[in-house]
């Protein structure tokens, strides 16, 4: 789950940024060639986070 | 439209049905429809290479979500671990990064419909849902990139099944095999 800060979640540029982050992850984790896993990404802003009170786990 | 612009269509419109206090239901069916739009796409995409258009519909029946994403992992893994090899700026590269666009969205929106579907013990919130629909967007923009390319094409191929063809070797005939098999039992010490 990433938590990304409201303005960064604009429909105009949420596609950018999260395939941003997610790139950056893969790249340093290799999910698939090292682990043999897929990666799964979630994304929620801030408030929604807050709104919710789930855990998160990082 | 095609179908598959119908479902992508349809998607977003599920997304924005309770703008004000988004129902789970609706953020749900958005995941889940844009999931099947990119299903739908690249199935029709494979069929429309049968030649007999009335046949296209029940070709369409023999892919499975299941094999479609092994295949797409196969081809992501593929395509980064050439991309290890720092091949040079060029259309080729162009088009297995739109390939790995492609694959990598169906992956994530397999994941993300299981997850709609069934995983009741997880809240949907817009953001997540946008993230999906974008996602499924750019894979449609980027098939459409590379629709008659080779690759893309062999892909679509590969989404049938998850085995790799093989040359058939020649088969021996059965008692011929028994004789082989009688020589090298002979050949081979016993184990203490």
């Amino acid at each position: 789950m990433v938590i990304l800060e409201d303005a960064a979640t604009r429909r105009d540029q949420l596609l950018h940024i999260s395939n941003q982050v997610s790139q950056a992850i893969v790249e340093q984790v290799q999910p698939l060639e090292q682990w043999d896993v897929l990666p799964y990404f979630k994304f929620r802003s801030r408030s929604e986070q807050a709104k919710l009170n789930q855990p998160t786990f990082a | 439209m095609a179908f598959p612009d119908d479902l992508l269509e349809l998607a977003q419109g599920l997304a924005n049905l309770h703008p004000e206090s988004p129902h789970q239901a609706s953020l749900r069916r958005a995941v889940s429809t844009a999931c099947y739009a990119l299903f739908h796409l690249l199935i029709s995409e494979a069929t429309a290479n049968w030649a007999r258009p009335e046949l296209r519909a029940i070709l369409g029946r023999c892919f499975d979500h299941g094999l479609m994403e092994t295949a797409s992992e196969t081809k992501v893994s593929q395509i980064n671990s050439a991309f290890k090899r720092n091949p040079p700026e060029g259309a080729e590269k162009t088009v297995a990064i739109y390939l790995r666009t492609v694959a990598n969205a169906f992956i994530q929106a397999q994941q993300r419909c299981n997850d709609a579907d069934y995983n009741m013990a997880w809240e949907w919130t817009p953001v997540e849902v946008d993230t999906q629909i974008a996602s499924v967007n750019e894979a449609f923009d980027a098939w459409n990139v590379i629709r008659d390319e080779a690759v893309a094409q062999a892909y679509l191929v590969s989404l049938l099944s998850t085995k790799e063809r093989r040359p058939i070797e020649p088969k021996l005939p059965k008692a011929k095999v028994e004789r082989k098999k009688q020589r090298r039992d002979l050949e081979t010490p016993p184990t203490a």
